[in-house]
């Protein structure tokens, strides 16, 4: 499997860049780095596992939708990848406004798998090399190097890091214990120490994965059958070749029996035996986890998900467990449908370090080693977009960083992605984190819709996305500044479109005969759609748009870097301490850590204006 | 930036600034605060043959002549607080003296002349923050009503600060919190078997929430007359009749007395209502005296407190006994008591007005001259915090209404949800429960920071 790699050339032995990891972190950055310019070796232990489905087939859904589609506005890859990949393409909460509509594929995880593989091994100025790091190598607070198992030292300027659940990974199935990252894979362990002896903070979070089951052994005639949508919303700005035939989920039920089979083992599970320290998300709960918080329940929704069209595995959405064997079979087979199942892998639930996110920059950087990124589940996120999310800003900024150029820190108005990054950078994770709409308090305006719209300068420095994409956005925004000003100037009765079409059963189409131009090339139904969808949140988006002017005050306030919390008098000794360790770049920043105050942030800025005036931040007392 | 920079140089100054209204009035108020605050005004005071000392005076008033022109004694009222129980937490003098704005630019100039720089915007309630007198909340409080130092607005925050408003707001801010949470779960969590939102109690919700917020709309509308409602202390030595006159004062309104718990004075205050409908909160501070009194440490921050939130102060005196060597100069009003026991004849030339608590004699005339005295006190502070707290109540209850429409016309959860945020954060800011730009500008603002 281990492919040739010439361990003597410069690219592998002094790469700019090193990114330790190739999942869904670690492929985007390694390819973000490589296009912005900076030679990158990606270590992996695996070179075949790159990009690797480790839990669902799927990409997108709630919030993660958005995501993905940011993540393709910006040149990542997941969004081309999915799209290509997809089984099923499903539109969520549809019937909702479009501010929270979310794109969701079923992926092929085979093919998906095996795209990246091969979009990486053709990247130029990408190598991948399968190795173990084992030890981070810094001088005077900054990266050098790393140290591999099998090459040796590599010297560098910049390691991302990306391991997943691989640092200290542990798996547990009932009361069996083995050490790894995934099934059948390796963990990472000398680098958890590596990491400890740098001074990081580790800790430890838990995932669950649900059996796999054998499709031909499965009674989809018992189940609820769910097609994809019949237009599908892809992910990608850029089109890209459309699949043929999507494949159908089903949908099925747990029942009573399943759940006093569960019941009566829920003491052999992982996670109730005390065998598990780490916690895990709580929305995203095992079946025992399930059965024992809401015992009132007698049923469960499970989706029964096609993994791919070229092997017979089938994933049951909504049963993940770390329950024996045995207990696994017997409950999974009390599910209609399932009765004759055939279980191919059980399911499992897997222990792993991860780093506080508070140690980080906005871009991601460590503030204990320059030239260190963390990015992925080893933040405390969980969820593929999450971490793609994550690689690609921490690769692109690991390479302005390298060019000495300024940061590209995504705003929380802006992007999912500056939320995302915003919430683990100030806040840290108390469970792992994932993203929901509800975390965006300008969720109007980060729709799925506009991802290109709003990031286009962002693509545009970084230089990732291509001229079509910028090309298609340009465009995307002219015709749809035309078509506002259009439906502002025609009127039906007296009154101006644009009025007419804030109600909500008004839809453009009702207007066609006035607005004929909207109905012939290029305008097109997505264009339309948006411009629709424009025009009715009309007050709100303008509404949320004085919030950001006045939200973008406060961020704009910069904190110098100097200023010691210690010497600014007052402060609580709780609030002393978040700053000094989260150290905000702003005070809107500094206003998101929990448990600082109103009263907390006057004092700062107090200091900070001392500070300016010329004193040492410390107030006198008169 | 330099004025900042000297500013920050000469945190040891000591400052002085009118601290009453501008413009002409009856009584206007001098303050000084610093190191040097007594020595100064000490130099300008005469009591007898030389100048006066006033570092036998520890805390309180009296009366004195203040030497401002050559030949020219002022008579005025002083008033000490020394560090650190004063507003400030430095040593403060305040002058109570006849309100001309000529003779209080003139006693300014004086004062600048012997030391005392002229206060920046809002730098005595900086002070008092930077001193630990005052916590943060409470010196925002300070700064959100704050443009330029003066009583009224020092007594308006004094009376948010005691924290009644926010119980109130934080109930209305659960139940949108409660409803927000339903709608957030719905949004979020639409791929998985829950069905949480159920339309027709959603629109109850809102319902009520929106009945709520308006009653405290209405609430907050009356605030200037009843709950930040105009404080009239009575002061006087023990003797005076004070109790008696406090009492006879409410006759036939059902008095709203209360003993505050934890202080070692008897402290009542009771609801009254003056000619013409203005209502005042008649407050007898039975430690309120002046030099010679002798106050515990409780007593003194009870009676500073009560002084600092006054209105006015009536000054009563024993009529018995004549005006005798009481201050007068402090009060809107003297009262002469016990008017039952000394006959017209022998009530003498002084202003006095006469009070009898047992015939009730010349109680009406003292409610008919109080409002007169009032008139036009309304004050700008307490208007300006009704204004600030009212506009975003009401941009509170509109993003309710908003989101009743919203559902109504079927625009969609997510929208009903922007308002709720719309309404959370306004009731945040009200209270100052959250991050706020509008509360953090009013510091930079009027702390004289950052300019």
């Amino acid at each position: 499997m281990i492919q040739e790699v010439d361990e003597t050339r410069t690219t592998v032995r002094r790469p700019d860049a090193v990114v330790v990891g190739g999942g869904h972190a670690g492929v985007e950055a390694a390819r973000a780095l490589a296009l912005m310019g900076q030679s990158c070796l990606l270590v992996s232990l695996r070179r075949d596992a790159l990009g690797r489905m480790s839990c669902n087939p799927s990409i997108g859904g709630l919030a993660k939708g958005q995501l993905v589609r940011e993540l393709d506005a910006l040149g990542g890859l997941m969004g081309m990848i999915a799209d290509r990949s997809a089984l099923q393409f499903r539109l969520l909460n549809a019937s909702k406004g479009p501010a929270v509509r979310s794109p969701r594929c079923q992926s092929d995880n085979v093919d998906y798998n095996a795209r990246v593989v091969a979009e990486l091994e053709n990247t130029p100025g990408l190598e991948i090399l399968e190795d173990e790091v084992v030890e981070l190598i810094a001088e005077d607070g900054r990266i050098v190097g790393v140290d591999c198992a099998r090459v040796g030292r590599i010297e560098t300027r910049v390691v991302v890091l990306t391991t997943g659940t691989f640092l200290g990974g542990r798996l547990h199935v009932g009361d069996a214990v083995e050490i790894g990252g995934r099934v059948d894979e390796p963990a990472a362990h000398r680098l958890s120490a590596s990491l400890l002896r740098h001074g990081f903070r580790l800790g430890r979070l838990k995932t669950g994965t649900p059996p796999r089951l054998h499709r031909d052994s499965i009674d989809f005639a018992r189940m609820e059958l769910q097609e994809g949508d019949a237009s599908p919303t892809t992910f990608s700005y850029l089109p890209q070749p459309i699949i043929d035939r999507q494949i159908p989920c089903h949908i099925t039920r747990t029942g009573p029996r399943t759940h006093a089979i569960i019941a009566a083992n829920l003491e052999r599970s992982a996670m109730y035996s005390g065998s598990i320290s780490g916690r895990g998300p709580r929305y995203c709960p095992s079946i025992e986890d399930k059965i024992h918080r809401f015992a009132g329940r007698d049923s469960h929704q499970v989706f029964i998900e096609p993994e791919s069209r070229s092997t017979p595995i089938y994933y049951p959405n909504g049963i993940s467990t770390s329950l024996p064997a045995e207990v696994q079979e017997a409950f999974v087979r009390s599910i209609p449908g399932l009765e004759e199942v055939e279980i191919l892998r059980h399911g499992y639930a897997v222990e792993y370090d991860y780093v506080d996110p508070t140690e980080l920059d906005s871009r991601l950087m460590t503030r204990r080693l320059a030239g260190l990124f963390h990015a992925g589940q080893l933040n405390g996120t969980t969820g593929y977009e999450e971490a793609a999310a994550q690689g690609f800003m921490a690769g692109a900024n690991a390479a302005l960083w390298l060019r000495g150029e300024e940061p590209l820190v995504l705003g929380r108005h802006e992007a999912y992605i500056g939320v995302l990054i915003d919430d683990l950078v100030t806040r840290g994770v108390q469970e792992p984190y994932r993203m929901f709409t509800s975390l965006a308090e300008h969720r109007l305006l980060l729709r799925h819709d506009n991802a290109d719209l709003r990031l286009a300068a962002a693509a545009r420095r970084l230089g990732i996305a291509g001229p079509e994409r910028l090309e298609r956005s340009g465009t995307k925004r002219e015709l749809l500044d035309r078509g506002r000003r259009l439906v502002a100037g025609r009127q039906r009765d007296g009154r101006t479109l644009d009025r007419l079409l804030r109600r909500q059963d008004a839809r453009l189409d009702d207007h066609r005969d006035l607005l004929p131009e909207l109905y012939e090339a290029p305008w097109d139904v997505e264009i339309r759609t948006l411009l629709e969808t424009e025009v009715r949140y009309q007050g709100y988006v303008e509404r949320q748009h004085e919030l950001v002017a006045k939200m973008r005050k406060a961020e704009t306030m910069a904190i110098p870097a100097e200023l010691d919390y210690a010497r600014v008098p007052q402060l609580r000794a709780e609030a002393r301490e978040k700053l000094s360790a989260i150290r905000p770049r702003t005070i809107g920043q500094a206003a998101r850590i929990s448990g600082i105050s109103q009263p907390d942030l006057s004092l700062v800025m107090i200091a900070i204006r001392r500070l300016e005036a010329g004193g040492s931040g410390e107030t006198g007392r008169g | 930036m330099s004025e900042s920079v000297e500013y920050l140089r000469s945190s040891a100054d000591t400052i002085v600034a009118l601290s009453s209204p501008p413009g002409p009035a009856p009584r206007g108020v001098l303050r000084l605060s610093g190191p040097r605050a007594l020595a100064i005004v000490g130099s300008f005071l005469v009591r007898g043959d030389g100048p006066a000392d006033l570092a036998d005076l520890s805390w309180g008033a009296r009366p004195a002549a203040l030497l401002i022109d050559r030949g020219t004694a002022l008579q005025v009222d002083v008033w000490v607080m020394r560090a650190p129980r004063s507003y400030t937490g430095q040593d403060v003098v305040e002058l109570h003296l006849p309100g001309s704005p000529a003779l209080l630019d003139l006693c300014l100039e004086r004062f600048r002349l012997a030391g005392a720089r002229p206060a920046l915007p809002g730098e005595f309630t900086e002070r008092a923050f930077l001193n630990g007198r005052l916590d943060l909340a409470q010196a925002e409080a300070v700064a959100a009503v704050i443009h330029a130092e003066s009583e009224d607005e020092r007594r308006a925050a004094l009376t948010i600060l005691e924290g009644r408003a926010s119980r109130e707001l934080d109930e209305l801010a659960g139940r949108a919190k409660a409803i927000l949470a339903a709608i957030e779960l719905d949004l979020d969590f639409s791929d998985q078997d829950i069905e949480i939102v159920v339309p027709e109690t959603l629109a109850g919700d809102l319902a009520a929430l929106g009945a709520a917020l308006e009653l405290e709309l209405r609430r907050r509308e009356a605030l200037p007359r009843s709950v930040l409602g105009d404080r009239l202390l009575l002061v006087g030595a023990a003797n005076a009749g004070k109790s008696s006159l406090f009492n006879a004062l409410q006759d036939g309104q059902r008095a709203l007395v209360s003993e505050l718990a934890g202080t070692t004075r008897d402290y009542l205050e009771a609801d009254l209502e003056l000619a013409g409908g203005r209502r005042v909160t008649l407050v007898d501070c039975a430690g309120t005296g002046h030099e010679g009194d002798d106050l515990d440490a409780e007593g003194h921050r009870l009676r500073e407190r009560e002084l600092a939130r006054a209105a006015a102060r009536i000054e009563v005196v024993d009529g018995r006994l004549g005006p005798g060597g009481g201050p007068g100069a402090a009060a809107v009003l003297r009262v002469a008591t016990r008017a039952d026991l000394v006959p017209p004849a022998e009530r003498g030339r002084d202003e006095l007005l006469w009070v009898s608590s047992t015939t009730g004699e010349g109680l009406a005339e003292l409610k008919r001259a109080l409002a007169e005295k009032l008139e036009g006190r309304a004050s700008a502070a307490f208007a300006h915090l009704a204004e600030r707290q009212g506009r975003l109540l009401a941009r509170a209850l509109e993003s309710v209404h908003r989101a009743e429409g919203a559902l109504a016309e079927g625009l969609g959860l997510e929208l009903v949800a922007a308002d709720l945020h719309d309404l959370l954060q306004a009731l945040r800011a009200i209270t100052g429960a959250d991050y706020d730009d509008e509360v953090l500008s009013a510091i930079m603002r009027d702390f004289c920071i950052g300019k």
